[in-house]
């Protein structure tokens, strides 16, 4: 199985849950600041858009991936689906997950921030929106885990 | 070979893209308004549709013409689609996506919006398709650069 974890810019929300899902990050506590800055790949903003990021394999020998989607994850599910229709392959070996929409909007001025040079202040914000809820990417990383069992 | 044209809604740049390659509209000529209307799929796609890849019809040399809205992604959507093509391990070199969203002007824009996303077709619709035919030989020559290409492929395949 491919797992992919979407999210707007592929570099935040669905890197924590590929480390969530990876072990990288714990799954019983939220994860420290540290932690989360040592992922590697996170907020890097040099990643091409668009890019399916292969990030790793899990226990199962499921394929973990990042992936940008802007704002646009069902279109691009619906897309996926029928891309591989027409090479008569089955979706069943991907799975995209979306990931929770998370309502403070630090995560997103943080990542302007961090794309204007100001990389400490911006990955700041980041981190503290993603800690503040973190709750929410362990949650759908377990439901996950769950439907793959 | 597999031809996607894609744009922002799938109703517009992309089936005029694909009905010239197919050849349901003219090269030589702008064609009137009550023939684009009469292509299918032109100003028929609403937002339950984006994403969906639409076989449009076959040409000439057996290629299969496929229209696609896919909103604001634009070149990251062929970039997406290979990736997961590269995953999957297919050999999608015999597939070319074309980002119509180049031959779009603020006409298409507006007159797209109003009659797709906010559905006054009344209004939208003449002016859309009034954009649709100022830039008209804008995607005569997307669609033979386009046909050029598959040409180069064939050519190339056959050696």
């Amino acid at each position: 199985m491919n797992i992919i974890y979407c999210c707007s810019d592929g570099v935040y929300s669905s890197r924590i849950m590929a480390g969530i899902h990876l072990r990288q990050l714990p799954s019983d506590k939220i994860a420290s600041s540290k932690e989360i800055l040592s992922l590697q790949g996170f907020g890097n903003k040099k990643l091409k858009s668009g890019v399916v990021q292969y990030v790793g394999d899990d226990f199962y020998l499921n394929s973990i991936f990042t992936l940008a989607v802007k704002n646009d994850f069902k279109i691009v599910r619906k897309a996926i689906q029928d891309f591989l229709k027409l090479y008569s392959v089955s979706a069943d070996k991907f799975m995209l997950v979306e990931s929770p929409k998370i309502s403070s909007p630090w995560i997103t001025v943080g990542g302007y921030l961090h794309d204007m040079g100001f990389f400490s202040t911006g990955n700041k914000l980041v981190v503290n929106s993603i800690r503040r809820n973190y709750p929410s990417f362990v949650k759908k990383v377990k439901e996950v885990l769950a439907q793959l069992d | 070979m597999k031809v996607i044209y894609h744009c922002y809604g799938g109703a517009h740049s992309s089936v005029t893209a694909a009905a010239i390659h197919l050849g349901y509209l003219p090269e030589n000529r702008t064609p009137s308004a009550k023939e684009i209307m009469q292509v299918p799929l032109y100003d028929k796609h609403t937002d339950s549709d984006h994403g969906k890849i639409f076989l449009f019809g076959i040409d000439e040399h057996n290629n299969e013409i496929y229209v696609v809205g896919c909103r604001s992604l634009g070149d990251t959507f062929d970039s997406i689609l290979r990736g997961i093509g590269d995953i999957a391990g297919i050999d999608h070199s015999d597939t070319i996506l074309v980002n119509t969203l180049s031959a779009v002007n603020w006409k298409m824009r507006i007159g797209g919006y109003l009659s797709r996303r906010l559905g006054i077709i009344a209004l939208g619709r003449p002016i859309v398709l009034s954009g649709t035919r100022s830039n008209y030989q804008k995607f005569v020559k997307m669609v033979n650069s386009v046909k050029n290409h598959l040409y180069n492929k064939s050519v190339q395949g056959g050696k």
